[in-house]
């Protein structure tokens, strides 16, 4: 029993550990802003990788994603409702939550396990140790760079991804639901609100700082070879999975209080 | 100091329950080679690391020229790491970057080099470790000998006053192995640099150093010239020299 409330308290201790050592990275990455220009030929080449490699993967992830939800919606409600609330629902749907979490999830493991895994790699081959011994700063040349690039990518994505989504949902209503392009755009234009379009995007920039954090952490932190490294990258796919959702509910509550 | 370009004092450093460094007092003089030989897994790299303040001492101190390093705040910290230069065991490429650009890093972050200045200098460094045409290619198409050479030319890319060398022959084959002791060799000839050189190889220690010291325990028990080392009657050093399992070191299998 006292073996079980030990490990159980070491468990607890570490994650406060862990959450402490996050923190104290990331205050040093805030502290390196100031060099951003310095650094803006690493940040525009981290924009690069993050946002258009990402654009195939999410362009599928969000077609279908559109298209499944333009069916289950009209499946769910076309017996109680005009078609005209089925396109809003759909879209609104597609804009405040559907776009910034189904993309944030998974870039988050196209994007966040790549960071874990090539940080990590460089600290087990010592290269992150070759750069301080060059008095290369390795959060300002590695880490600023890659969370800059997820906090400004990650909104860009998450719009092309609502556009691709809502193109997906607007081609099934018009083929499969029998439904205009005339009540599609009307439902649109009459209930999803700029608000709706500023909520999706403030959930884009958290999310997007979210993965880019959480996997520059687990990599700069790996240690243990090669295990460590797979270890680090999966701890950092499963925690952005999770911060992800669990920042979506506070996020929503915050925006959209009920009345 | 002024004779010393690197001083370690008292020294301890343990990680978790196991006690690294105990107590370990070392100086390298300006301009010579100084060999550390010990087992593997004494605290011999840990040593190189506490030089170049990637590790802190828990106890001890530690200065360069006459700056001490382990309480340095981060931007003096910096400013000494241009003077100092680092050989790692398996070199550290940076896997992402050509070989130019390794080499040439550190001068694009520190100096104000035109392109053709960084170009130039590339290509002596190189040549001074006995490279040419290779600055495009990727470090994953390199062999080992090659990417320690790279490692080494960019360890000399910013003309350092003290170069350290972490095993630097270690897993490669033996010829390759002499022409990077000739490299090492030539590198303090050529640049005047003080070295330090990690190793656990006898025939290393005897051909590169012009001081060497043997780590046990976390101390150092014996320091001084090749042919000192070859004369002692130290019982460790004896052992060492001879390769035996039967000695004062404890062998484990």
């Amino acid at each position: 029993m006292f073996g079980l409330f030990s490990r159980l308290g070491e468990n607890v201790l570490g994650r406060f550990y862990r959450l402490g050592e996050a923190s104290v990275l990331m205050l040093r990455v805030l502290g390196e802003l100031p060099y951003i220009w310095s650094m803006r030929q690493e940040i525009v080449s981290q924009m690069m990788r993050i946002g258009i490699g990402s654009f195939p993967l999410v362009a599928v992830t969000s077609l279908f994603t559109g298209m499944v939800l333009a069916v289950q919606t009209s499946y769910q409600i076309e017996e109680y409702v005009p078609q005209v609330f089925i396109a809003a629902g759909v879209c609104k749907a597609i804009i405040i939550e559907l776009g910034p979490v189904i993309t944030a999830l998974v870039i988050s493991g196209r994007v966040g396990a790549s960071i874990t895994a090539e940080l990590g790699t460089m600290r087990v081959t010592e290269q992150i140790d070759a750069l301080e011994t060059m008095a290369i700063d390795p959060v300002r040349y590695l880490l600023l760079p890659r969370i800059l690039a997820g906090l400004v990518m990650m909104p860009v994505i998450v719009t092309f991804g609502c556009v691709v989504a809502i193109s997906g949902a607007y081609m099934v209503s018009l083929l499969y639901l029998d439904m205009s392009s005339q009540v599609f755009f009307q439902g649109m234009r009459q209930f999803v609100y700029p608000f709706d379009v500023y909520s999706g995007l403030l959930k884009s920039f958290v999310f997007g700082g979210t993965l880019s954090m959480v996997g520059c952490y687990y990599g700069f932190c790996t240690s243990k070879g090669a295990v460590g490294v797979g270890r680090a990258t999966t701890n950092s796919v499963v925690t952005n999975c999770l911060l992800i959702l669990v920042f979506d509910y506070f996020l929503a509550m915050l925006l959209f209080p009920a009345v | 100091m002024n004779d010393s370009i690197v001083k370690l004092a008292n020294i301890y450093k343990s990680f978790g329950d196991e006690q690294v460094l105990a107590g370990l007092n070392l100086s390298v003089p300006r301009g010579e080679t100084l060999v550390i030989m010990g087992r593997s897994g004494a605290g011999k790299s840990v040593i190189l690391k506490h030089m170049v303040g990637l590790m802190a001492p828990d106890r001890g101190e530690v200065y360069f020229d006459s700056s001490r390093l382990d309480t340095l705040k981060h931007a003096e910290l910096q400013q000494v790491r241009r003077r100092i230069g680092m050989l790692f065991q398996g070199a550290a490429l940076f896997d992402s970057m050509t070989v130019a650009e390794n080499v040439s890093l550190g001068l694009r972050k520190h100096t104000r080099m035109s392109e053709g200045e960084i170009r130039e200098v590339v290509r002596a460094k190189l040549a001074a470790v006995g490279l040419s045409g290779v600055e495009e290619k990727m470090p994953a198409e390199l062999s080992g000998g090659m990417r320690k050479r790279v490692g080494l030319a960019r360890a000399i890319a910013m003309d350092p006053e003290l170069v350290l060398y972490d095993e630097p022959t270690t897993g490669i084959d033996p010829i390759t192995a002499d022409a990077i002791k000739n490299l090492i060799l030539d590198t303090r000839r050529q640049f005047g640099v003080t070295s330090v050189v990690v190793t656990h190889d006898v025939s290393n220690a005897l051909k590169l150093g012009t001081l060497i010291s043997l780590l046990v325990d976390g101390r150092i028990i014996f320091s001084g010239k090749p042919g000192e080392l070859k004369s002692t009657d130290n019982p460790y050093v004896r052992q060492f020299l001879e390769g035996s399992a039967e000695g004062p070191f404890r062998v484990h299998t």
